[in-house]
């Protein structure tokens, strides 16, 4: 939906490149660009204000003006700035605390605080090992105590009996003396979602605040949040003093700016983000990666990610292998099609590479993707054979298959032939050579 | 080895210039490779932290090379960095970061009095919004500078940029340089309101048989509590109401929507935790039409658009519907939490991809957010918006009409904002 600022910030310096020299005035038009790229990514505008007035100083100081290419140059300094307003590095969750550690979750309605209480959970027992005591005193949101019962009973993390009727401060106290008693070295307490300007569920937070004296109280924000994300951190900044965050949702194609709003308000550091359903997906929180997000670099990272997720080693290792030996078959081909296929669409996975935004949009086409329908069924249609060794393809056979797909023998021959290139390429690429490529591709007229 | 991936890049980037369907295996097998020679790579940079990758200068797509290094950069100097503080203030168009208007009004509004409610949800956005319009009117003189203004308050407004510009382009054609703030105002407020309307539709209820409405949105948006305060409203205008708990992946989502069926008098259809949710729609909708129930209300589980499974998942249920009682799911609407920005487009495009969208319920309008970007959805995908959502009580509902949504925005006294806010709930 949205052109990268790479995309963009090209177009801006390819204008300069018959006048030899980038003015001030040019870089005015670059911040123009990066100032959109934020806006479109839910920065708040404040924060993009105070963020480009900020870089267009460093900027005019900085050698960006004589570099051979600016815009690499421009966005680098640009995703480097953005990093250390984030934060600089990833930050450690404190837990160097005389025990218990206490650790208040508070946020919206349906910013995922349940979720992340649990997950947290999840994360100190198995990661830091540690023997945490899960809290909720959501007396409000109906059956939000059983959710954290059932979380905690799927990591293996006691949770409190609570009643709904009961007052959530006295529900703060009893796990006090609890974790007394039963010797729990982490209490983290779910809280009920409830609007920054809502008066009296503020109070309460106080109170709460007050009764459990948390080592810890993390803001839990959307990362899909839009421009109020200030509104909402300054609020409870203001009553509570917070002292980090959690991005949920980033595994979301939201690009996330509300980070780096909520970040410019309350000046605490980013501790974990949110990144799927299941509740081992919490991450320390990388500043880095938020910036490049932030500004749609393409999404390397996070490819890097679902390749992680979808390929084990073992299997990437052999496919390498394959590769590389020309054993590379068709049933092998059909399973990077399916691997491909659950993790996206084709055009998703080319678009978060950077500079590929263009086929991005093709592969998504209605043509491309009827094109895949019709491989799929033509390989559907091959007998387990042919699949593994293509050449035993005569006539007889690929008439059989034309007909069995519902496809015509022309079809069924260009695939066939397709393969084969695409074989001798990816033996052509592992090989390193680099040479002769487009001969290789077959696609060089 | 960079060296890999630039040359695979290199190789995709040679296909664009064809047809793509000559060349689909190429990049399936492409992208196959891509994604091997990254999952080794991950496992590297764990083992060793910083690799020294090498110069750029030499790849055909250096962005590559600076992600990867922007990965692996060591821990800065500075450990942190306190961000500038806020520029001086300036008259046009800031978001108001200061507290939210007039801390004693949610106070003396909080005592449940119905009609009050969607004024002060509204009031706010209206204040935030007008507030800065009003800044950006007065605070310039010159055509040029007011829509600047103006296009900065709808952005602030989460309206998005896109939108924002088209709106503005609007304004500036028909007005000329000189002329007063309030024509600027009405000829912005007619923008809105005509692309707010130009997506609006009646509802598609069928000639026989149970309306069937679908509810799906991403995680934590408000469907559950959206779905009890429909059934509310539902039984009240059109009899008998069933909500089929199609969310089976929640923990506790059930129980959740058992209590507000209980309190909202409704019948709930469900099954056990991860059961399969299209055999409960399935189930909600056989009962309905076997008790002669007038709506099914199908609560799906919360999913972001990315998930390509979850998506045909929801697809599943719609189909299911359909071939239960055909024409169903007759409404399915996007819920959508109103602080979202930007997103939402996203949202709401994937989703309108996968099922038949036919509006959006813009939930929690009560918070400080704007809602704006429903403007950007009507502008961008045509999808109307049905109710707004403006409390945690079952009556905090409300059907949502462009004209009226609008004039409460720009509503330009207190007295206006009372008479056209008691319009609106009525």
């Amino acid at each position: 939906m949205f052109d990268t600022l790479s995309d963009r910030l090209e177009g801006v310096f390819k204008r300069l490149k018959g006048q030899g020299r980038v003015t001030e005035r040019n870089i005015e038009e670059a911040l123009r660009e990066v100032r959109l790229a934020l806006l479109e990514a839910d920065v708040n505008l404040r924060v993009v204000r105070d963020f480009i007035e900020h870089v267009k100083h460093k900027a005019l100081g900085q050698e960006v003006l004589a570099s051979l290419t600016p815009e690499q140059h421009f966005i680098r300094f640009v995703a480097v700035e953005l990093r250390e307003m984030m934060g600089g590095s990833a930050r450690e969750l404190d837990l160097k605390v005389k025990p218990p550690v206490k650790i208040l979750l508070v946020g919206l309605q349906g910013s995922g605080k349940t979720t992340s209480a649990a997950k947290l959970a999840r994360l100190l027992k198995e990661e830091r090992k540690r023997h945490p005591l899960l809290v909720s005193t959501d007396v409000r949101r109906p059956a939000a105590m059983e959710q954290l019962r059932v979380l905690g009973g799927q990591i293996g993390v006691p949770v409190l009996e609570t009643r709904e009727t009961e007052d959530p401060i006295e529900i703060a106290s009893r796990a006090l003396a609890r974790s007394e008693t039963a010797g729990y070295d982490a209490i983290i307490f779910d809280t009920a979602g409830r609007l920054q300007i809502d008066e009296d569920l503020m109070d309460e937070l106080g109170r709460l605040r007050a009764a459990v004296q948390p080592h810890h109280i993390l803001l839990v924000a959307d990362a899909m949040t839009g421009q109020d994300a200030v509104n909402v951190a300054q609020g409870f900044h203001e009553r509570l003093t917070i002292s980090g965050l959690i991005l949920t949702k980033l595994d979301s194609d939201a690009r996330g700016g509300a980070a780096l709003s909520v970040r410019a308000v309350t000046g605490a550091p980013i501790l974990f983000a949110g990144t799927g359903e299941k509740l081992a997906a919490l991450e320390v929180f990388h500043p880095d990666r938020l910036a490049s997000r932030i500004l749609g670099m393409g999404d390397v990272l996070s490819l890097i990610e679902k390749a992680q997720q979808n390929y084990d080693q073992a299997k990437a290792k052999e496919l390498e292998r394959k590769f590389k030996k020309n054993e590379f078959t068709i049933t092998d081909f059909a399973e990077q099609l399916r691997t491909l296929r659950k993790m996206g669409s084709l055009g998703e996975l080319l678009g978060m590479i950077p500079g590929l935004k263009k086929i991005a949009g093709q592969a998504d086409s209605e043509q491309a993707k009827r094109e895949l329908v019709r491989i799929q069924a033509i390989i559907d249609s091959m007998t387990l054979q042919e699949r593994n060794n293509h050449l035993i393809l005569n006539g007889r056979r690929r008439a059989r298959i034309a007909t069995g797909s519902g496809t015509s023998v022309q079809e069924v021959n260009r695939f066939v032939k397709q393969f084969e290139q695409t074989r001798k390429m990816m033996k052509k690429i592992t090989r390193g050579t680099g040479r002769g490529m487009m001969r290789g591709l077959g696609l060089g007229s | 080895m960079p060296d890999f991936i630039t040359v695979i890049v290199s190789q995709l980037s040679f296909v664009d210039r064809l047809a793509l369907v000559a060349a689909a295996s190429q990049i399936v097998a492409l992208l196959a490779a891509i994604l091997i020679e990254f999952s080794a790579r991950k496992r590297r940079w764990v083992q060793a932290p910083a690799p020294a990758t090498e110069q750029a200068g030499r790849a055909a797509r250096p962005e590559i090379v600076l992600a990867e290094e922007i990965a692996s950069w060591p821990s800065p100097r500075a450990p942190s960095v306190t961000p500038p503080p806020p520029a001086p203030a300036e008259p046009v168009a800031r978001p108001s970061v200061e507290p939210p208007p007039a801390p004693a009004e949610p106070a003396a509004a909080a005592p449940a009095k119905a009609p009050a409610r969607i004024g002060l949800g509204l009031r706010r956005t209206r204040e935030n919004l007008l507030a800065r319009i009003r800044a950006a009117i007065t605070g310039s003189a010159k055509l040029d500078e007011i829509c600047e203004g103006l296009e900065e308050a709808l952005i602030a407004a989460d309206v998005g940029v896109q939108a924002s510009l088209k709106l503005v382009e609007a304004v500036r054609a028909r007005v000329r340089d000189g002329s007063g703030s309030a024509a600027i105002r009405e000829a912005l407020k007619d923008e809105i309101a005509r692309m707010l309307a130009a997506s609006e539709r009646p509802l598609n209820i069928p000639a026989e048989g149970p309306l069937v409405v679908m509810l799906a949105g991403v995680n934590g948006a408000g469907k559950t509590t959206t779905a009890a305060k429909l059934a509310a409203r539902m039984k009240a205008e059109r009899g008998p109401v069933i909500v089929a708990a199609a969310d089976t992946f929640r923990a506790a989502a059930i129980e959740q929507l058992e209590v507000w069926c209980g309190r909202v008098g409704a019948d709930l259809i469900k099954q056990n935790q991860g059961s399969d949710p299209a055999a409960v729609a399935f189930d909600a909708i056989k009962a309905a039409v076997a008790r002669n129930v007038s709506t099914v209300l199908i609560d799906t589980a919360g999913r972001l658009q990315t998930k390509v499974n979850l998506m045909e998942e929801l697809k599943k249920i719609a189909r299911v519907a359909g071939r239960e009682l055909p024409g169903a799911p007759h409404e399915c609407w996007l819920v959508l939490d109103a602080t979202t920005g930007q997103n939402a487009l996203s949202q709401a495009k994937i989703f309108g991809d996968a099922v038949a969208l036919t509006g959006v319920v813009l939930a929690k309008l009560d918070s400080t957010a704007k809602g704006g970007v429903v403007v950007a959805i009507a502008e961008q995908l045509k999808l109307p918006v049905r109710f707004v959502g403006v409390g945690e009580n079952v009556e905090d509902l409300r059907v949502f009409d462009a004209r009226e949504f609008v004039e409460a925005l720009f509503a330009e006294d207190e007295s206006r904002a009372e008479v056209s806010s008691g319009s609106y709930a009525a």
